[in-house]
């Protein structure tokens, strides 16, 4: 039995290890991007230059429910304390199901304020400048979130976004 | 005259290093000019480390230096993975190769195996996923990137007489879908003669792409097998001024001369140029573009 010092496993390793390693990122990345819509940009896998499915060309929406049921518009672009600009990438390159759902019920769990575009809104940490004159919260009774993506038709030379995942909500129970 | 004299000098001085210390060397130039993002080394630790290293044959090959180089590099690739591009992982790959054969009597060997296979392995990947993404056929994912990515502007104008102006205008309308008309279609401007030299350029990348993969990974091919080293300097060369990245052109420049065989110093003397020019390469066209064409 050679062990980890033998010259085989030595030899192995100074040889193999590393394309080995490469093979099988490179089929994890695939295996992600067909389960999970793993943009191919990223991952590891060369998928890039590839697709125009690359992150900064999926979009994701967000709504929030108010009691009333107004429906509200909220732009995770706008700097929050809630979800961080790396976790807004992570769910833009990776958008498994439960992502989604956990970004879903941070959102629920947060308040929201109005942004100089009207009818955009905002995120906020729970109570924060709640006390502020004039600074209206909103408490939300459901979140729906969703992600798209580009499409490019070069026959008739158009674009448009497609829903790359379902809509996943978190309701208030 | 003098000029040439001295470059001669100075590259014959590069090139009487053993070749494992002179890959090692490129490579800490390389990481850096070119490390990857988010490394908590990256300020300060690591060009002082690289500093020490390029001036020190003996801690250039240290293995314990290499191991802080690699645990830094792989943890934050860790970390990061959802957002590394694939010159990173590469980078990385091509790393731990070091570490493995620092202080080893086959060192040469090994960095040349690696070297070697890394390429033909990524470029294999390269080419599977243009194939089977199917947006390469048709020229569409070069067509749209053209119109719609800032970095590829130059490309836009001189292959589609498009204006700036005109793509600052697809970029914005792209923009403005994205933040108000989701599912609704918007149209493009572009040219005929972009529609048509895009499905040129993509017949062209998955060509010369696939035929790195197979020049690198089939040894049995000895005609392909025997002009790898011309196969990849092509690519790097048409590539990388369209498509700047520094960091990826440079590390494939340096893993094509660690697998290049000692007995083509002409292949080799070719690789240390292309390294020495890849920033000017890949600058020059764009400074040209922008300050006279713009």
């Amino acid at each position: 039995m050679g062990g980890l010092n033998s010259p085989k496993t030595i030899k192995f390793l100074q040889f193999w290890f590393v394309p080995l390693l490469l093979i099988v990122i490179a089929l994890r990345q695939l295996f992600l991007v067909s389960t999970v819509k793993l943009t191919p940009w990223k991952g590891g896998g060369f998928g890039m230059f590839s697709s125009i499915d690359r992150p900064s060309n999926r979009v994701v929406e967000v709504r929030g429910i108010t009691k009333s049921g107004r429906s509200l518009e909220i732009d995770l672009a706008f700097e929050n304390e809630v979800i961080s600009p790396q976790q807004l990438k992570l769910i833009k390159t990776v958008p498994k199901q439960e992502l989604l759902e956990l970004t879903a019920e941070k959102i629920l769990n947060s308040d929201l304020r109005k942004t100089r575009i009207e009818g955009i809104y905002r995120l906020q940490a729970k109570d924060k400048y709640s006390d502020l004159p004039g600074e209206s919260t909103f408490n939300l009774e459901a979140v729906k979130i969703r992600i798209w993506h580009l499409q490019y038709d070069s026959n008739q030379n158009i674009i448009w976004y497609e829903p790359l995942t379902e809509i996943v909500e978190a309701k208030r129970s | 005259m003098n000029i040439i004299h001295r470059l001669d000098r100075v590259i014959a001085k590069v090139k009487e290093q053993p070749k494992d210390l002179l890959i090692l060397r490129l490579t800490v130039i390389a990481l850096l000019l070119y490390s990857p993002p988010y490394n908590p080394l990256k300020s300060m630790v690591l060009p002082i480390l690289c500093a020490i290293m390029l001036v020190s044959s003996d801690f250039l090959t240290r293995r314990f230096l290499w191991a802080v180089l690699v645990f830094s590099f792989v943890a934050t690739n860790v970390a990061f993975w959802y957002e590394f591009d694939n010159h990173h992982y590469l980078t990385n790959y091509w790393c731990i190769v070091c570490l493995l054969a620092v202080r080893t009597k086959n060192a040469r060997d090994i960095l040349s195996w690696n070297g070697r296979l890394l390429i033909g392995l990524c470029f294999f990947f390269a080419t599977l996923w243009k194939i089977i993404a199917l947006q390469f056929f048709d020229g569409s994912f070069l067509q749209a990137t053209i119109l719609l990515d800032r970095r590829l502007e130059m490309a836009a104008y001189l292959f589609g007489g498009l204006p700036a102006e005109v793509l600052y205008n697809n970029r914005e309308l792209l923009d403005y879908f994205a933040a108000t008309s989701l599912g609704q279609e918007a149209l493009l401007t572009t040219s005929p003669q972009l529609a048509f030299l895009s499905v040129i350029l993509s017949y062209w990348t998955i060509l010369c792409e696939g035929m790195v993969a197979i020049a690198f990974l089939v040894p049995q091919l000895k005609w392909l097998y025997d002009r790898r080293d011309y196969i990849l300097m092509l690519f790097i060369i048409t590539t990388y001024p369209l498509v700047p990245v520094g960091g990826f052109a440079s590390l494939l420049a340096v893993m094509g001369l660690a697998q290049c065989s000692c007995d083509r110093p002409r292949v080799q003397f070719a690789y240390l140029i292309l390294l020495v020019f890849i920033p000017f390469w890949m600058d020059i066209p764009q400074i040209i573009f922008d300050r006279f064409l713009i």
